[in-house]
């Protein structure tokens, strides 16, 4: 099905309007009834419009019939497989890749939703260049003048900021940071979902920052936190992964969080527990493993010594979780092997994340659990592809860096700091400090605009590129990325994001000139990676080159697997647990649950109409922030949804409807993340808030990474402020925030043991 | 003269199902043990089925155009009382989600009201809308138990910026102002498939899965199953065999524990679209 | 790109678009709404398909395979005529040789068009009656298309409404006819090759006499139920696939 090669560079719009493109106008006119023919006529038209060969297309290209092309999508760093149809030279549909070991031909509303960001209005058409302290256009001549003045030479004062990136992508901002004589550490990675801290964590554990975990073998999942289902590493992975952990026998999940995330909403039990005190629980329920010998006897003596003494009782008060809830969870843990322990932002994220996660990982090591569903990973020979990834560790010395002068150029792509930082890190006074500005960008967000040079870049459907996953499903994995069809904006307009990095590098060294394209660039490196990888792909057309007949193989599977080596067994070595005695109290406030959606993500889909169309999965507003607030809490503040309620922290505050929920606790308030921006087009710019922007400058002291859920803040109405917009479910549902079926068996639920009874295992 | 077209036509009205001979059936199951509402499904059909956004505002006046949407609530039916799901003060079972689409009812509510007859039942036995039939009189929305028609109160498409136009679907209308639409099964899909089968010589049968639609085939979990149901080996009818859910029923005579059920079954709309309990360990 | 043009019409708009139909229809003009721009060249199907007798689908090669016949690509036209010096200096030549050069495509102007709402699919036709019941390709494009081998550029001369389609698909209905051609007397001779516009077809009924139960009805079903039509909506009954959906969605 998935097609071989880009368009041919002249295939152009061609047959548009083919058919049914427009709108059915003439609705009301052709309805059927009455003496017709008249009319009909006068609708039909002559020579009107014009319809455009193509100039020479491949044999495969035919008006009216589809193209699948296969490449990755790049919307989150999941790095999910996909195919896109193409019709007219348009590309119309993506659907995951039915090969990819990631997402098995499924693809999330975020992937779904890619269209819209390379369709997008508000894409950037014009290079900027920073004049008098104004943004203005100017053309490309001159911007490449620009970023050869200022990316093309040498220059020990240079530092890249970009999101997670992977691939020859990784691969050439590295070598751009070596021909400028900088070091790699120059080389910083901002981006806010994906787990810093657990990484850290795993790294000093397991020895592998991201092992690989078998939901199917799993009886029984405790995750503190991890919203596997939606926002942890690998969304589509994890989903197909849980589905697997959902059949029958059927697995068993428990979700301990303070703000019900979309996995909490799938759990079998959901224990919402105070925040930040995820690893008193944890290191409550090792303490409870441990006077079982099977269970202490993998722990080392020093280990164990850091979880004998515990007072269920006082751990039941200081987590909100009833202590005969805790002796459940232990009997559960117990009972149901092996399974499986995660730790997620919402245990990470706090003034002791590296503990917690310590201490949550811990029971995995206790239980058996490392080497059955946790499982260790083959090196990969070529480590410059790996994804980089990092947070606000690395946020943190970049502005360091720029605030002390040892850096004065910043390069920035597929990062946005300046609307993701909250106030009290002052990113913006360092980043004002910084001499030039570069941004690769495709859109005019916070950062972009606050820079000196801004360079617009085609679309991850426009450019070739490989990448590899966040979340290795399967090790060893590259995916290629390639145009599924010509600029939008034609060749004038955007620029391949490789295309300009590679000029630059070629200013400084002479031997990068060698590629005319970053697409080129790309060929040849996987040409020569082919000793290296596990996939050959014989000719399949007669007279076609061993060389041909690779990358045809390659494009149209749309990935390639590389040869790893043996996976060495995991190491399990937890630290002593060093939690403080006592979490800081948090007094009459309320803590602030930053929470991210499967949706938004961190802000970066908030110009995606769709995406803002699309109801949030536990509170189903669209088009707007709000802030969730139990309705014990919201009896007690006399608020009711709708309200206009004032979130101050010492920071600052925000102002935002209230949505009253029992899914949060009582002594939390969530506001979801992604909204609030200042600038990034019509569809994202003045709705809702952020509150990003109002976290303290908390740190996990161990990765130095920013403890985002350990923010307190005190809750005020400030007016009645009429409805929210959410989804209204018609007649079905009275009010969309009601809890009631109105005694419709419109959803039912059975028993696990029922359900284990009577269905059949599947294969 | 009712009357008397009854009469005349009695042989044919007495029939219970219209299209017996057709060899098509569409329908769908969705394993609410698997679906976990994440929207993904929503989000494929916009994309598949130029649907519109309306917007803050129109969404607001309840003109938003989703086909397909995800329900969620807190609580079981009135009257269960064998889960324990009010053990507290939160929702601590999770929530309760369900795709809610057109049902494609057999006996559908919404198709004997319109008066220009835009709506209709196929023999393929889907629940039609004629986009250039309509007038918008939406008598069909209001008579649906489901609420799953939506009508264009306003061209959204000509708000539509460019380029974004650029990713509309040609296979389908972009639909214009005063007239009704709702979920269609990706007919364009079926259209197709029927096509490359009639290309490969067997007009009266489709492969199964040779139709996928846009929710089905983007769904994480696989939650949903879409097929022929008069095709006794698709994988959607086995599933409506194996939970015992046969159609012609206003209430299933059948073991209480299988899963499956129709949505407001009792109405004797004789949905499409069965789906499947879904399933919470008490014990946990 | 330009979308397509809006064509919204509102009750207004049908009104004023009434009034002109019925103005031309007086004048006795042809109703189409027909531009009189020139094509970027004058092709002359009557060398290539009458002359030369070039099959239809050599160069309209995706009929066969798609919804749309499709002009040929300008690499297509090239690929005979770099071959072809003696008419290399003709003025039409030298203007394809133009576009080629500068890699454009050519913006010819559409001739035939149907509304959006209209599924149509050139491939079912072809398939059907060039393939299937071996008619001669002429011949079947003829049927929607004209004679086109006495034609330069491309004419419209069907009417290309619904009533029309029907015109044809009443002769071709119900399960008795797939696989088993019935020979349709009035596409065999070569009246229906002309460029007269046919203007006598009758107009679409409603397909669903009774609302309540639509169906496909037999013919002596319908009979029966539309006794109590008045004659002039009776005698222009058409008798096709009483399913919208099969060209509508």
């Amino acid at each position: 099905m998935a097609q071989k090669r880009n368009q041919d560079q002249w295939t152009r719009r061609a047959f548009l309007k083919a058919m049914g493109l427009g709108g059915a106008g003439s609705a009301l006119v052709l309805s059927g009834c009455g003496d017709t023919d008249i009319i009909n006529n006068v609708d039909i038209e002559v020579r009107k419009e014009l319809v455009e060969p193509n100039v020479d297309p491949q044999d495969f290209v035919r008006p009216g019939v589809e193209t699948w092309y296969a490449s990755t999508c790049r919307q989150c760093p999941a790095g999910c497989a996909v195919h896109a149809r193409v019709r007219e030279g348009r590309v119309l549909k993506l659907e995951g890749n039915p090969n990819s070991p990631v997402n098995k031909g499924r693809l999330c509303a975020m992937g779904q939703a890619g269209l819209q960001g390379h369709y997008n209005p508000d894409r950037l058409r014009k290079p900027m260049l920073r004049k008098q302290g104004e943004l203005v256009e100017v053309s490309w001549a001159e911007a490449e003048d620009a970023l050869k003045k200022h990316l093309g030479r040498k220059n020990r004062k240079l530092a890249w900021l970009t999101g997670a990136v992977s691939g020859h992508q990784a691969a050439i901002i590295k070598a751009h940071l070596d021909a400028a004589g900088v070091s790699e550490d120059r080389f910083f990675v901002f981006d806010t979902l994906p787990p810093a801290v657990g990484h850290a964590v795993n790294e000093s554990i397991y020895g592998h920052m991201m092992p690989k975990y078998d939901f199917g073998k799993a009886e029984l999942i405790v995750s503190f936190g991890a919203d596997f289902l939606a926002t942890w590493m690998s969304p589509v992975h994890f989903a197909a992964e849980y589905a697997k952990f959902r059949m029958p026998p059927r697995g068993t999940l428990v979700q301990i969080e303070p703000k019900m995330t979309l996995t909490g909403a799938n759990a079998d039990r959901w224990i919402p527990i105070k925040a930040g005190t995820e690893g008193y629980l944890a290191k409550a329920l090792a303490s409870l493993l441990a006077r079982d010998s099977e269970y202490a006897s993998r722990l080392p003596a020093d280990v164990l010594a850091s979880i004998k003494q515990v007072n269920i009782d006082e751990v039941a008060r200081i987590t909100g979780v009833p202590a005969e809830r805790i002796h459940k969870l232990r009997a559960l843990l117990t009972t149901k092997r092996p399974s499986l322990v995660l730790s997620g932002s919402s245990a990470e994220g706090t003034a002791h994340g590296a503990e917690t996660a310590n201490a949550i990982q811990l029971l995995n090591v206790m239980l058996g659990n490392v080497g059955a569903t946790i499982l260790p990973r083959a090196s990969s020979p070529f480590p410059d592809l790996e994804p980089r990834m990092g947070g606000w560790r690395e946020l943190a010395q970049l502005a360091d860096g720029l605030n002390k002068g040892a850096i004065d150029t910043v390069v920035v792509y597929g990062s946005n700091p300046l609307y993701q930082a909250p106030k009290a890190l002052g990113f913006e006074q360092a980043w004002s400090k910084a001499k030039m500005r570069v941004a690769f960008s495709m859109f005019p967000d916070e950062t972009t605009m606050a820079s000196d040079l801004v360079l617009p870049i085609h679309s991850y459907l426009e450019e070739w590129n490989t990448s590899m996953p966040a979340y290795a499903a399967e090790d060893g994995v590259l995916n290629i990325q390639q145009p599924v069809m010509n600029p939008v904006f034609g060749p004038e307009s955007t620029r391949p994001f490789g295309d300009l990095v590679l000029q630059a590098l070629g200013t400084i060294d002479g031997k990068y000139r060698r590629w005319k394209s970053f697409a080129d660039y790309i060929k040849e490196s996987l040409l020569a990676m082919r000793p290296a990888l596990k996939d050959t792909f014989a000719p399949t057309v007669k007279g076609q080159t061993a060389e041909e007949a690779f990358l045809q193989g390659a494009l149209s599977q749309g990935f390639v697997r590389i040869k790893t080596g043996e996976a060495k067994t995991l190491k399990a070595e937890p630290a002593v647990v060093s939690l403080p005695a006592k979490p800081p109290s948090q007094g009459a406030k309320f803590a602030l649950v930053p929470s991210p959606r499967l949706g938004l993500w961190d802000g970066r889909h908030a110009n995606l109409p769709w995406l803002q169309e699309l109801p949030d999965q536990i509170a189903q507003v669209v088009w707007d922030s709000w802030v969730e607030i139990h309705p014990a809490t919201a009896e007690k503040l006399g608020v009711k949804t709708g309200d206009l309620i004032r979130v101050s922290s010492k920071q600052g505050s925000v102002e935002v409807k209230a949505v009253v929920l029992p899914s949060v606790r009582k002594d939390v308030v969530a506001i979801p993340l992604g909204q609030g921006h200042t600038e990034y087009g019509r569809y994202a710019k003045g709705v809702g808030v952020n509150p990003y922007r109002i976290l303290d400058p908390v740190y996990d002291k161990q990765t130095g990474e920013l403890a985002v859920y350990a923010t307190y803040v005190d809750v005020s109405k400030v007016a009645d402020a009429g409805p929210l917009v959410t989804l209204a479910h018609g007649d079905l549902v009275l009010e969309s925030n009601t809890s009631t079926q109105a005694g419709r068996e419109i959803v039912k639920t059975v028993s696990a043991k029922q359900f284990n009874r009577t269905e059949k295992e599947e294969g | 003269m009712a009357l008397k077209r009854m009469i005349e036509n009695w042989s044919r009205l007495r029939k219970r199902d219209y299209y017996e001979d057709s060899p098509f059936m569409w329908g769908m199951s969705i394993d609410l043990n698997k679906c976990i509402g994440c929207g993904a499904c929503v989000t494929a059909c916009y994309a598949e089925n130029n649907l519109p956004v309306v917007g803050k505002e129109h969404y607001a006046t309840g003109h938003a155009m989703h086909w397909m949407r995800i329900e969620r609530y807190w609580e079981e039916p009135e009257g269960e009382t064998d889960i324990d799901i009010k053990d507290g003060e939160y929702p601590e079972r999770g929530a309760h989600y369900i795709p809610m689409m057109c049902q494609q009812c057999n006996h559908a509510p919404c198709e004997p009201v319109c008066p220009v007859a835009a709506t209709y039942h196929t023999t393929d036995h889907l629940n039609a809308q004629v986009y250039n039939r309509c007038v918008g009189s939406r008598y069909c929305g209001n008579n649906c138990p489901y609420k799953v028609r939506y009508f264009n109160f306003f061209d959204y498409w000509k708000d539509l910026p460019s380029p974004l136009e650029m990713q509309l679907n040609p296979d389908l209308s972009v639909r214009s102002k005063g007239v009704m639409e709702k979920c269609t099964f990706c007919v364009q899909r079926i259209r197709a498939a029927k096509d490359q089968a009639n290309d490969e010589g067997h007009p009266h049968h489709v492969e199964d899965g040779a139709v996928k639609t846009a929710c089905q085939q983007s769904c994480p979990t696989q939650a949903i199953v879409f097929g022929n149901l008069r095709d006794p080996e698709s994988e959607v009818a086995k599933q409506w065999e194996e939970h015992e859910v046969e159609l012609g029923r206003h209430e299933q005579d059948k073991s209480e524990d299988l899963r499956g059920y129709r949505v407001l079954e009792e109405l004797n709309v004789e949905p499409c679209v069965m789906y499947l309990d879904r399933v919470r360990d008490t014990e946990a | 790109m330009k979308w397509r043009k809006p064509r919204n019409l509102i009750m207004l708009q049908g009104l004023v678009l009434f009034a002109l139909g019925m103005t031309m229809v007086v004048a006795g003009v042809q109703a189409d709404d027909v531009s009189d721009a020139p094509q970027p060249i004058e092709f002359p199907h009557d060398r290539h398909a009458g002359k030369f007798k070039i099959n239809c689908m050599y160069c309209h090669t995706y009929a066969r395979r798609s919804k749309v016949a499709g002009i040929p690509p300008v690499a297509k036209c090239i690929g005979c005529h770099q071959h072809l010096p003696s008419v290399r200096n003709k003025p039409r030549i030298k203007k394809l040789f133009a576009y080629w050069k500068a890699k454009q495509p050519i913006p010819w102007r559409k001739v035939h068009d149907l509304p959006d709402f209209v599924y149509f699919t050139h491939k079912r036709h072809v398939q059907r009656f060039i393939f299937k019941d071996g008619r001669p390709t002429q011949q079947v494009c003829g049927m929607c298309h004209g004679d086109v081998k006495t034609f330069t550029v491309g004419r419209k001369v069907r009417a290309m409404t619904m009533g029309w389609c029907l015109s044809c698909h009443r002769q071709f209905q119900g399960d008795s006819d797939i696989g088993k051609p019935k020979p349709a007397e009035r596409w065999m001779v070569p009246a229906a090759a002309t460029d007269i516009p046919v203007m006598d077809v009758r107009f679409p009924q409603p397909a669903v006499l009774d609302p309540e139960h639509p169906k496909t009805m037999k013919e002596s079903e319908i009979k029966k139920m539309s006794e109590h039509l008045p004659r002039r909506i009776r005698e222009h009954m058409v008798h096709a696939p009483h399913d919208c959906w099969q060209c509508h969605f």
